[in-house]
């Protein structure tokens, strides 16, 4: 009888200690979620700033200048790709929908698209998302 | 981890870019400046080149292969109607006699390609005999590999040795077809390709020994900009595209907010 009644105690017992860890990671989740979108979006603003040559380095480094321009262009745009990438998972997870190939397309088209104004910084771009997809699939096996 | 191997693609890409980017890089915006006195001075006190954009370069043997280039400091600018050059370098041996027909010189090519056949236009500062200092300019023009010199002679140029420093300046007539058709007709917002060449042998092209290629887009005069229709439509474009990104950051972000409000549990 008391081994009866000890059964279900334990059972609710790990009943509750899993629901707090769920609730645990779903804190966390949705912290990151949080995180990545803040990130997402100031590199977005960078993006905005740098590839509509709103600023240009090469009027203050006048050797270097269009070059660095060229890399930090590129640079916003993939670490923008990543983490929307990071974040949109996340949300996506968190709602009960894996992010799917639909999902990384679009955010893989509007990473790409912010490079339109130059050849150079739209085909590196590629290069380089195309790298980032290549290692969430191949190593991370997203 | 992630982040490392994210660190570890930025680093390649960035490799990858600095491994290819240096042949393509975006054309020189020359800015607008007064107009210096071409006489190789580069007159400090009156600031004659604080308005240029200034540059150090390397000029090489092998472009294909660079590797112990001689390093000048280029100064470029532009007014309406010219495009000035001023070049400075130091040789420890140009006191040497064989120095005494130094040239430096601008191949000018029809558009931004660098291939040898487009180089039509070619202007030249050669010294007859540095250690005296007299130097003449002269502006040829190409006709299958063979250089002319013009019937009407286009731009100026000026040299001076001073110790083992020299400076060349040049000035290179813009908007120049009518005046000057043996010349590369240079129209405004258009790029093109200027290799820079050192020599000492007064013979061209076989007495190139150093080179090298910047890409100038000639700009138009500030008063009166053309209104230029890719211009215009890559501004649209421009607050179409990072519109549309904007506002679907912002729904996104509408929607990460939504989801806390249905997940009571967070609260708990």
């Amino acid at each position: 009888m008391s081994t009866k009644s000890k059964l279900p105690a334990k059972k609710k017992k790990n009943k509750i200690n899993t629901t707090k860890r769920n609730n645990f990671n779903e804190l966390h989740a949705y912290k990151t979620i949080i995180k990545s979108t803040i990130l997402g979006g100031i590199f977005l603003v960078f993006s905005i700033i740098f590839n509509n040559s709103l600023i240009s380095l090469a009027l203050f480094i006048e050797s270097i200048g269009s070059f660095l321009d060229l890399v930090i262009k590129i640079i916003t745009i993939l670490l923008f790709f990543i983490f929307m990438v990071i974040s949109i998972g996340n949300y996506k997870e968190l709602i009960g929908n894996p992010m799917n190939f639909k999902d990384l397309l679009l955010v893989f088209i509007l990473s790409l698209i912010q490079g339109f104004r130059n050849p150079i910084v739209l085909g590196f771009t590629f290069i380089g998302l195309l790298i980032i997809i290549f290692y969430l699939y191949a190593v991370q096996e997203f | 981890m992630v982040l490392y191997h994210v660190i570890l693609i930025l680093i390649f890409n960035f490799v990858l870019i600095s491994t290819f980017a240096n042949g393509f890089t975006e054309p020189i915006q020359p800015p607008f400046g007064t107009m210096p006195t071409i006489d190789g001075e580069i007159d400090e006190n009156g600031k004659e080149w604080d308005d240029a954009l200034k540059m150090r370069i390397f000029l090489y043997q092998n472009l294909s292969a660079p590797e112990n280039g001689l390093p000048i400091d280029l100064w470029i600018k532009q007014n309406d109607a010219k495009l000035f050059f001023a070049i400075q370098f130091e040789l420890e041996q140009h006191s040497s006699s064989e120095f005494d027909y130094e040239f430096i010189g601008i191949l000018i090519s029809e558009s931004e390609s660098n291939k040898t056949e487009d180089f039509t236009d070619f202007r030249v500062i050669q010294f007859t005999n540095i250690s005296t200092g007299q130097y003449n300019y002269r502006d040829y023009h190409i006709n299958n590999f063979l250089y002319v010199l013009d019937v009407n002679q286009s731009g100026e140029g000026a040299a001076k040795l001073k110790g083992d420093i020299i400076t060349y300046e040049f000035s290179i007539n813009l908007d120049n077809y009518e005046d000057y058709p043996e010349d590369v007709f240079l129209d405004y917002l258009n790029s093109y390709a200027f290799k820079i060449i050192f020599g000492k042998i007064n013979q061209y092209p076989a007495g190139f020994l150093l080179s090298n290629i910047i890409v100038i887009k000639i700009q138009y005069p500030p008063l009166n900009p053309p209104i230029v229709l890719t211009e215009l439509l890559f501004i649209i474009f421009d607050i179409l595209i990072f519109g549309l990104i904007c506002v679907l950051f912002l729904v996104y972000v509408y929607k990460i907010s939504k989801l806390k409000l249905k997940i009571k549990r967070f609260k708990v």
